[in-house]
């Protein structure tokens, strides 16, 4: 195989350069270890910043948040839900702070419209009554994975390869170029891409990917958990008004809300970084000073995004880091084709593309101007059961009598399922259980997958995409990744519901003490 | 305000599902006046079906066990404070045979090859490991261990039960195996297939004839057939029967995904026990609060419609179960008993309650939290010393066991009961011979 331009990395930077440079009439390939959005670009707050929150400590970011911000609501509003912010302070905190915050924001271009503490809880009535200061804001909510999958889709129709569950193992070098990028999918096929340029824009592992080039990135790792409530809390993006800090904001996502964050440093990306009960009970200290019912909430999971910083130095505090985003010509070390690009913020995803491909542009000797400020996002075909508010009205309404509900809580046809599996099949030619969850809202209600994923594995099995073992190692696969997520928030209801699961699967199908081996059973 | 009536009974038993109904059976057998008020009827919806006792001791090993008693004697000898050990081996057989006496009794007679576990395939395509196994099921058990040319025969439109899947899995251990789906041959509307619903319409002499008319064809060359465990309900035994002569072959259930038609069908044997004996069986119930009168309890009880009853019990069992039955609380901090506000058992704090693998061995510690008892299932207060003279707790609620992992599901929920109704009986005798 050979490209113009292979892109490591299935986010919203890989992604994003990808469309960016097809655009341009650039040939590439992404290339992604798992599936789309595997990284911080699936596991973030889905909030589409105003640049209010960056006014006072860093008017740069502030201003790209706000550009970036009006041209996603513009040219992808299917993925965006623009339902507004407020930025509210409690008793204690820093009154400098608040007091600063609306000129900070008019000197950056940014509205931020003052509200009465009873305009602000009138607006929501969950809000703490002892608020002391409130603004109105232009933040919005956006689904990172129907970002993505429609940047890859349209990359794709426009000629770009994707090429995911593969995973860069080399790179031949020949001089100061590299030649040659070796792959193994996870089937173990191995395979070689001949490249003009690489883009590493593998978020957490740009490091290990860089190593495996002999240069280096200096990209530090922050880890940030977030939770995950079962009903929505709030219509409008909340935010902390004070200096930015763990627990500070509640963004809407649909039927649930997200709260969080923290910035825990760590030393190696890990697939399922350790969350922590302290930071669980932080965040939840912390979001119920600003809306006091998040104390008796139901979590119905967790999860934690790594993200890769810029900077360098010793810094103690990891916000200190810029979460301005690093573009690293590693000419500079002595390998003229490799770029690595890591850091910044979901929100000014597509301005880092931009700027990677100008790079790559100027080093391809291609002359072709980004298109991304104008272009809008077409809604792809696989993404439109991502957020799948029109579809499911639609299909209430319309669905054939043999059609059926895989998932209940989230309301997944069998027929979804079915092409969605086609699709798969046809364009990536792997299908797991956590490829569809991924397109689809298989797993995201309150029983988090237990019911659906046993369903889908049935269905799958049916259609003869599953022999031999392979489903029912999957399912409990699932099973194990989805217990990162829930160990976190195992109280209250949530623990009602984990123990009927343990009933069925450890209880019912033994799958605890599965498979039993044959020198090992009583009969 | 005119006081609310009470009503007396022996023994109070708070909780519905297999411990709570299994001690009310126990207690009717002893001439002990019995009611029992609960809320749902338990876990048996989720359950299999099947009287586990011990299938895997210890945990941490996965190590499976042929004798379940041997394993009873070992973990009782090893592990002092587990329910078991409070009763011991011969005992715990006393209860199980007792129990098994009572629901073959109501027609609901269990198999179990004497002194040994058994395996039997679910529809996961896993083997599970028990004892007890209903009547329906049992041919599954021997088909494994024959090795038997196998067909698992699926149903269209039941979305947690593949033919294909078990086949899949199952072809490991039974190379000779095949499988295939039929239509349901009745017409419901639209596609989904309720458990619960389909073997009720199996109980129909009609229906059934129709089953075996579209398997008979499938079935040459097999010697057993395997059909998720919807085999009637009302009488299981003669649908299972009938669907023999009718297509020559064996038959047997596989347990399913909830909701569980073998539960449901105990369920019914000891509601059918309960009635028999004028056990007072009251549904819908919330015990509100308990208050000590004398060497009795006064219970008050809320129904649906928010109705109290006081029941003026001579002792009570608590059999509320765990998180499902909302025998115990957690939040954030801690985990408490619901009703009296009793110790539980339990890890340090939330960070040592789950374990990072789901699967992990040796379970989660939060399992093995809740009440702990003395040798007469009386749990302690926070002293130390039994809480109320006549207050019992039997079944999941009782601390240091995994019944999820041990496989020892019923098995725990029986013994206890029927420790918890002995022990209670010699209270009743101890007062009634006078001091």
């Amino acid at each position: 195989m050979e490209t113009q331009v292979l892109i490591i990395g299935g986010g919203a930077t890989g992604t994003g350069l990808a469309r960016d440079l097809a655009l341009r009439g650039i040939d590439c390939v992404i290339v992604e270890r798992y599936d789309l959005t595997a990284g911080a670009s699936g596991a973030n707050h889905g909030l589409l910043h105003s640049g209010a929150r960056y006014a006072v400590v860093d008017p740069s970011s502030a201003r790209e948040c706000r550009d970036e911000s009006r041209i996603l609501k513009t040219l992808a509003p299917h993925c965006v839900e623009d339902t507004g912010g407020l930025f509210v302070a409690v008793k204690g905190d820093d009154e400098n702070y608040v007091a600063d915050f609306q000129a900070d924001c008019e000197s950056v271009g940014i509205p931020a419209k003052m509200l009465t503490p009873r305009e602000a809880i009138g607006m929501e009535p969950d809000l703490a009554e002892g608020i002391i200061a409130a603004y109105l804001v232009e933040d919005a909510s956006i689904n990172p994975f129907r970002l993505c999958v429609d940047n890859a889709a349209h990359a794709v129709r426009l000629g770009a390869k994707l090429l995911t569950h593969t995973e860069v193992v080399g790179f031949d070098r020949s001089g100061d170029r590299i030649v040659s990028v070796r792959l193994r999918s996870s089937e173990g096929e191995e395979l070689k891409v001949r490249a003009g340029q690489v883009v590493n824009a593998s978020g957490a592992w740009v490091n290990q990917v860089a190593a495996l080039a002999g240069v280096n990135t200096g990209a530090v790792l922050s880890k940030g958990t977030l939770l995950v409530t079962q009903t929505r809390i709030t219509d409008r993006v909340l935010n902390r008004l004070r200096p930015p800090g763990d627990g500070d904001i509640i963004v809407p996502g649909g039927t649930v809300s997200l709260m969080g964050t923290t910035s825990r440093r760590i030393d190696d990306p890990r697939d399922y970084p350790r969350i922590t009960s302290s930071e669980v009970d932080l965040i939840v200290s912390e979001a119920s000073k600003m809306v006091p019912l998040v104390q008796n909430t139901r979590f119905i999971r967790a999860f934690a995004g790594i993200r890769s910083l810029s900077g360098s130095g010793s810094a103690v505090e990891d916000r200190s880091f810029s979460r301005e985003f690093a573009l690293l010509d590693h000419e500079k070390e002595g390998l003229g084709n490799l770029i690595s690009v890591f850091g910044g913020k979901l929100t000014i995803f597509r301005l880092i593309a931009e700027k990677t491909a100008d790079l790559v542009c100027e080093k391809l000797g291609v002359s072709s101007p980004c298109r991304t400020r104008e272009e809008p996002l077409p809604s792809s075909d696989t993404g439109r059961w991502i957020d799948p508010r029109e579809e499911r009205a639609r299909w209430v309404r319309s669905h054939g009598e043999e059609d059926t509900l895989l998932c209940e809580c989230e309301m997944v046809p069998l027929s979804v399922i079915d092409r969605l599996t086609s699709e798969l099949t046809t364009l990536h030619r792997h299908v797991d259980l956590n490829s569809i969850a991924l397109r689809s809202r298989v797993g995201k209600g309150s029983c988090q997958g237990a019911f659906c994923a046993f369903r889908i594995c049935a269905h799958l099995y049916d259609k003869g995409v599953y022999t031999g073992r392979e489903g029912i190692d999957e399912l409990k696969d699932l099973l194990h990744r989805r217990w990162f997520g829930l160990r976190p928030v195992l109280w209250g209801r949530q623990i009602v519901q984990e123990e009927l699961q343990e009933a069925i699967h450890c209880g019912i199908f033994n799958l605890d003490i599965d498979p039993l081996d044959e020198g090992n059973h009583p009969s | 305000m005119k006081a609310l009536e009470r009503e007396a009974a022996d023994l109070l038993i708070i909780g519905a599902g297999l411990t709570g109904m299994a001690a009310a059976v126990f207690a009717a057998a002893r001439g002990i006046r019995t009611t029992v008020a609960g809320w749902t009827r338990g876990g048996l919806s989720f359950a299999s079906g099947t009287i586990d006792i011990l299938g895997v001791y210890p945990t941490g090993e996965r190590k499976r066990w042929e004798d379940p008693w041997a394993a009873i004697s070992t973990l009782s000898d090893e592990t002092p404070d587990h329910p078991y050990a409070r009763l011991g081996a011969d005992r715990i057989r006393l209860a199980m045979d007792e129990f098994l006496a009572i629901v073959a009794g109501a027609g609901l007679p269990y198999r179990t090859r004497p002194g040994r576990n058994v395996l039997l395939p679910t529809a996961a395509g896993t083997l599970k490991i028990t004892h007890g196994v209903p009547e329906t099921m049992w041919a599954g058990v021997d088909a494994l261990e024959k090795r038997a040319r196998t067909l698992i025969v699926g149903f269209e439109g039941m979305k947690e039960f593949s033919s294909t899947l078990v086949a899949e899995i199952l072809k490991a251990r039974l190379p000779q195996i095949s499988h295939a789906t039929v239509a349901f041959p009745f017409a419901f509307m639209g596609r989904d297939r309720h458990n619960l619903l389909l073997a009720e319409t199996l109980d129909s002499t009609e229906v059934r004839a129709r089953v075996a008319d579209a398997v008979r064809p499938l079935v040459r060359g097999f010697d057993s057939v395997g059909f998720p465990a919807i085999l009637g309900i009302g009488n299981s035994r003669l649908v299972t029967a009938d669907l023999e002569e009718q297509t020559g072959a064996s038959i047997f259930e596989i347990p399913t995904m909830p909701p569980s038609v073998p539960g449901q069908r105990l369920m019914n044997s000891l509601e059918l026990v309960m009635v028999r004996q004028g056990v007072d069986f009251r549904l819908s119930r919330r015990a509100l609060r308990v208050e000590p009168s004398g060497d009795r309890l006064i219970v008050t009880l809320a129904g649906k419609e928010g109705q109290e009853e006081v029941i003026d019990a001579g002792g009570v069992l608590l059999a509320t179960g765990r998180f499902l039955g909302r025998g115990l609380a957690a939040d954030s901090n801690g985990l408490r008993e619901t009703l009296f506000g009793l110790p539980v058992h339990q890890p340090e704090s939330r960070e040592g309650w789950h374990r990072e693998l789901f699967f992990h061995p040796e379970g989660h510690p939060v399992n093995r939290a809740g009440l702990i008892v003395d040798n007469d299932f009386r749990p302690l207060g926070g002293s130390g010393e039994c809480a109320f003279q006549n207050l019992f707790a039997a079944g999941s609620i009782l601390a240091h066991q995994d019944w999820v992992r041990e496989k020892s599901g019923a098995g725990l929920a029986i013994a206890t009961a029927w420790g918890a109704v002995e022990a209670f009986r010699r209270m009743q005798d101890a007062r009634s011979a006078g001091p």
